[in-house]
């Protein structure tokens, strides 16, 4: 596993010793910004983390907060203390007016910035992850946002120096007088330039947007059509596939409705998660080769069972890249009494080979609503946000490979994004 | 005294004359009562003292359970912008308030919900069966001459069997008089802040010595836009207070709006009895600015907007064709509709909608009382109502519903000592819609909902102690769910059951007169409610889709009480007025022992809250100052930190000045300033109230 890891941290640093990049906050200079937000007064509570061996410095946690109600909110356990803070962007950027915003959608990671998507505000923020202050005051004379309207996820595309965000984009329809027909406008995949957070283009996709992966040559958008299906009853069920160097769409291919998540090993493949309808569809996942831009044939059976609400993926070249998904049989029950049983299963991205480890007899059958989760690979710990009912404040919770509770701690509403972040050092 | 009362009564209807009680003539006294009751019954008015007593002791003799009641003086009714920021001084209730001229107001008494809360115009129900909530920012005051709000049945009044089944009732009287409306020309003009302008006339004629009609329009222009205050400090690592305090403006909460009535009243001296009909019309185009989020400098903010229109035609007659036996008939017809739309071209972020509704229903009812003898009378009210509802929202059912309420009623009273009154009401509600092919509906087509309501209502007067009432209720009341509830598409849940509430209240109030020219009230009422099968919204698959389900359980336990005083000591000298209230209200969700919720104060509804007002009157001028606080609220029943509504305290000041000019007629300048400290507070989150407001108005009756 250390040697693992250590392949890790050497193939990143390789890959991202470019001088003059923006992004790549010496680790030293953190001290310089005035204070960090590893100061005493914002300490928290502790946490008996278990993990003080491991080279992540901190796990952040995103809490979406309740729809319109501008209360988004970042939290993070820094490791080496085991000091959890709560509401850390409040705290460190007291100046700026409303908080970190409304319903935040998605965190990223790239090199030595946190990347937070606020899509009730039409913000995309990026921080310094030493001391989650808005990037401006550490290093640019720029803004550290960009306003991107209902931005929902984003994807990271070093070697053309921008980011894509994708975005429902102001979806407009028509009704008649009594009848309802359709003819509502398509999102957008945005290109923002990792120089200034300027927005570069964009290029139409598919109907209300949501994951974004780079694979190849190319980018893929998966669409779900949530509004359409409002209007038509019909969601989308395409990956939309645009060209990186051109920015045009080149390709559109069928998987199945109600499209989410995306993931890939980067030249390969691409996994998509399909959410399904919630009530007589269940959710599912699928594979598109990147050579062809097709849907994969011949995955093995149980490919098909498994149930997918949240998910994350990690790997490597040599050791192979993992899905980690954790879904429900139960998906269809809503009765308000009625406890579901969650299990999570690991999925190899090449093989499609699936191993399901039920929550059911373990310390994780506690959870009430599993909405995120991330893997740490250098210990194989788990970490699972428990949005609870939507409205308390959720918890987030670590357990080792053998899903025995490690530590758990309160965190904000609607606790859904956990991240890990490890300082990476730029020449 | 008795000149006073005969000029509006003919004497030998005055039961005190008499000293016997007829129940047929208290009906033909209750509309004079009323009147008088309205300009002299709790605390806020400012009529004479001798007027106030005798009004008293008729409204104890007649209509007992008035105890339950809270009347607007006609000089708040006067000034307030509309029915809603009357009501805000009343005790014992919120005023859920999303800010601004627009914004949709509804009452909340006694923590059951808005949707418990009746709104009746002339007796005869206003209704919203999309989602029960009336919006009472859309009455003038200008139409209405009196407003009464009531927490307990009113056995005596031929109330309508639905009005048994609201816990308590908003009531809009249209006209004083005792049914031949002669009010001659009256014109009312209020301009302010935000641009407001709203001119007003009406016009009353009696036709014919039995028929009287009224004409009245209202147009409200204001563009809504005010300034307001956003800040929050707090101690960064270094030790230094840091944070923001800014100033943003609040816009896209214009509203333009037009309001026609029409009216007929009259009597038929035959058979002792009056009718009214009133056909009135109301429309409205406004903007809905939403909730204040994080934005991004200089990108265009929400522009949702909605139109809306409704009219009715309403009549009733009051008579009494036999000795004994009183009758009231009731009918409505009414129409509304309702567009709801944003616009994603100029704001790209906002959740593209288009959504029009469309509501008509009809409604009959009959109410009845029998005096059986000098102790005992019967009641009886039978109601029917058909509402429809129309969408053009995919998949929308198209619902039908079908009413029927019945009551009946036994009331006994024991001289002027003892009133004890017993109904029971039965209501049956069916609906049909068309099933929809949209999964997650859980169809339960052609329900069929019943609901029982019993209630008791005690009120003793001991002898021994003149101006002492003691009053107590136990009562059952229901909330049918609404149409939104059941067959909203996505989110309603057509299985709801309705939800239920117990009502327990005893309280008592007390006048007395302590020296010549002075008169001191004093109300209080503890009370406990009960609610279980509470219709809550709970998330199923992510934030965007919630669900409404049956599983609420709430209990309130509340406090109020009221002392006004009121000082005349006649022509030439000031009148003085004074009153302060407090009310207690603990209010908790005790839906689910394991969830966070549990033993939560249950949202908007303040711990402590209480109202202050003192007013003087003086050779035609006129001065009142008026004060509002509220404790802390949370906006759900997770009480954190998170969700918390900070305590505020308002202050309103009136000044008046009433000016002859002319033969008899009179010129009432007012000036109106609300929120004189510009406080900065908050009912809805996230909905910022207006800063110092000030309105010029300008009565005239010609």
């Amino acid at each position: 596993m250390k040697k693992f890891f250590a392949l890790l941290v050497c193939s990143c640093t390789l890959l991202f010793a470019v001088s003059g990049c923006n992004w790549g906050i010496n680790p030293d200079d953190r001290g310089n910004t005035g204070y960090t937000s590893e100061d005493e007064s914002l300490a928290g509570d502790v946490v008996t983390v278990g993990e003080s061996e491991s080279p992540f410095y901190k796990l952040f946690v995103v809490n979406e907060g309740s729809f319109g109600g501008n209360n988004a909110s970042l939290d993070f356990l820094r490791f080496k203390d085991g000091k959890y803070v709560n509401g850390a962007f409040a705290k460190m950027n007291p100046a700026v007016v409303g908080g970190l915003g409304d319903t935040a959608n998605d965190v990223k990671v790239f090199l030595n910035s946190l990347w937070i998507v606020l899509n009730g505000s039409g913000i995309v923020q990026v921080l310094n992850p030493f001391n989650e202050k808005v990037l401006s005051e550490a290093t640019s004379s720029y803004s550290g946002s960009v306003a991107i309207p209902s931005p929902r996820q984003i994807a990271f595309d070093y070697p053309n120096n921008c980011v894509y965000v994708t975005s429902y984009d102001g979806a407009t329809f028509e009704y008649t007088q009594d009848g309802v027909t359709g003819t509502d406008k398509k999102g957008s995949l945005y290109k923002v330039s990792l120089d200034n957070l300027a927005v570069l283009e964009k290029v139409e996709v598919g109907y209300q947007p949501e994951g974004v992966t780079v694979a190849g040559d190319n980018i893929y958008v998966a669409n779900s059509g949530g509004y359409h299906y409002s209007l038509t009853g019909q969601y989308d069920n395409t990956v939309t596939v645009v060209n990186r160097s051109l920015f045009r769409k080149i390709a559109e291919i069928e998987v199945a409705d109600n499209l989410k998540d995306v993931c890939t090993d980067g030249t390969n493949y691409v996994w998509v998660s399909s959410q399904g309808d919630f009530y007589s569809r269940h959710s599912s996942i699928h594979r598109i080769d990147v050579a062809k831009n097709e849907l994969s044939t011949s995955l093995p059976e149980a490919v098909s069972q498994v149930r997918c609400s949240s998910w994350t993926s990690l790997g490597t070249v040599s050791n192979g890249y993992k899905i980690y998904i954790i879904g429900t049989d139960d998906e269809f029950n809503w009765e308000p009494d009625f406890v579901k049983s969650y299990s999570l299963y690991e999925v190899d991205m090449a093989s499609g080979n699936v191993k399901k480890v039920p929550f059911a007899g373990t310390d994780a059958a506690s959870l009430k609503t599993p909405y995120g989760l991330c893997v740490n690979p250098y210990n194989g710990h788990l970490y699972i946000c428990d949005a609870a009912d939507f409205v308390s404040p959720g918890t987030v919770t670590a357990f080792d490979a053998d899903l025995k509770k490690v530590w758990t701690h309160t965190a904000g509403i609607v606790c859904g994004h956990p991240i890990l972040f490890a300082p990476v050092t730029v020449y | 005294m008795k000149q006073v009362l005969s000029s509006i009564i003919p004497v030998e209807y005055l039961p005190l004359a008499h000293g016997r009680f007829r129940l047929r003539r208290a009906i033909t006294l209750l509309f004079p009562v009323l009147f008088l009751l309205f300009q002299g019954g709790t605390a806020f008015c400012q009529e004479s003292p001798d007027t106030l007593r005798e009004a008293a002791v008729l409204s104890r003799k007649i209509l007992p359970s008035l105890s339950y009641g809270q009347v607007a003086s006609p000089a708040l009714l006067r000034t307030s912008p509309s029915v809603a920021d009357a009501l805000r001084s009343f005790t014992s209730l919120q005023v859920k308030d999303y800010g601004g001229a627009g914004g949709l107001k509804t009452v909340n008494v006694r923590s059951l919900g808005s949707e418990y809360t009746g709104v009746f115009i002339d007796g005869v129900a206003v209704d919203n069966s999309q989602n029960m909530q009336i919006d009472l920012g859309r009455f003038s005051p200008f139409d209405f001459s009196s407003l009464a709000l009531y927490t307990a049945p009113r056995p005596y009044t031929l109330q309508s069997a639905r009005e048994y089944a609201s816990a308590s009732s908003v009531h809009l009287v249209a006209s004083p008089g005792n049914g031949v409306s002669d009010e001659g020309l009256r014109a009312r003009v209020r301009m302010g802040s935000m641009f407001t302008f709203q001119p007003s006339i009406r016009w009353g004629k009696a036709l014919s010595p039995l028929v009287g009609s009224t004409l009245s329009a209202t147009v409200l222009s204001s563009n809504g836009k005010y300034p307001f205050r956003q800040r929050k400090y707090r101690t960064d690592p270094l030790g230094h207070v840091a944070g923001y305090d800014t100033v943003m403006t609040r816009r896209s909460a214009d509203i333009v709006s037009a309001n026609l009535t029409a009216r007929l009243d009259g009597k038929i001296p035959r058979l002792d009895g009056q009718w009214s009909v009133m056909a009135y019309g109301y429309g409205s185009d406004r903007g809905l600015p939403g909730p204040v989020v994080r934005r991004a400098e200089g990108v265009p903010k929400a522009s949702d907007r909605q139109e809306d229109c409704s009219a009715f035609l309403q009549g009733t007659a009051m008579l009494s064709p036999l000795e004994g036996l009183s009758l009231a008939l009731r009918f409505k017809g009414n129409f509304d509709y309702l567009r709801y739309h944003t616009d994603p071209v100029k704001d790209p972020q906002a959740m593209a909608a288009d959504n029009r509704y469309r509501q008509a229903g009809g409604y009959a009812s009959l109410s009845g009382a029998y005096v059986l003898s000098r102790s005992l009378t019967i009641t009886g009210a039978s109601d029917i109502q058909y509402n429809v509802m129309r969408s053009n929202m995919r998949g929308f059912v198209n619902p039908g519903r079908l009413s029927l309420w019945e009551a009946v009623g036994i009331n006994y009273t024991y001289g002027d000592v003892l009133d004890l009154s017993g109904n029971m009401l039965y209501c049956m509600f069916s609906d049909t819609f068309a099933p929809t092919r949209d999964p997650g509906a859980f169809s339960k087509n052609n329900a069929v909902r019943h609901s029982v309501a019993p209630s008791l209502v005690l009120s003793y007067r001991p002898s021994f102690a003149g101006g002492l009432s003691l009053d107590a209720f136990a009562r059952r009341s229901y909330r049918m769910p609404s149409f939104n509830d059941l067959y909203y598409t996505f989110i309603g849940n057509s299985s709801l059951k309705p939800e239920r509430a117990w009502m327990y209240d005893v309280g008592f109030s007390y006048s007395v007169s302590p020296v010549r020219g002075t008169r001191v009230d004093i109300k209080s009422s503890l009370y406990h409610n009960r609610v279980s099968d509470k219709i809550v919204a709970l998330p199923t698959a992510n934030l965007f889709r919630w669900t409404m389900y049956n599983i609420g359980k709430v209990s309130v336990v509340g406090w109020d009480i009221r002392v006004s005083v009121t000082r005349d000591l006649g022509e030439g000298r000031p009148t003085l007025t004074g009153d302060v209230s407090y009310t207690f209200q603990r209010a908790r969700d005790f839906t689910d022992p394991g969830r966070n919720t549990y033993g939560g104060q249950i949202p908007y509804i303040p711990v402590h809250s209480g109202n202050a007002s003192v007013g003087a009157a003086w050779r035609g001028w006129g001065a009142t100052l008026r004060a509002m606080a509220s404790s802390q609220r949370f906006s759900t029943s997770v009480n954190l930190e998170e969700y918390r509504l900070s305590p505020y305290i308002l202050l309103d000041a009136v000044i008046t000045k009433g000016i002859e000019v002319g033969r008899g007629r009179t010129l009432e300048l007012s000036l109106c300033l609300d929120n004189l400290t510009s406080s900065t507070y908050q009912i809805v989150p996230n909905y910022p109230m207006p800063p110092l407001t000030a309105m010029l108005q300008a009565d005239f009756s010609f």
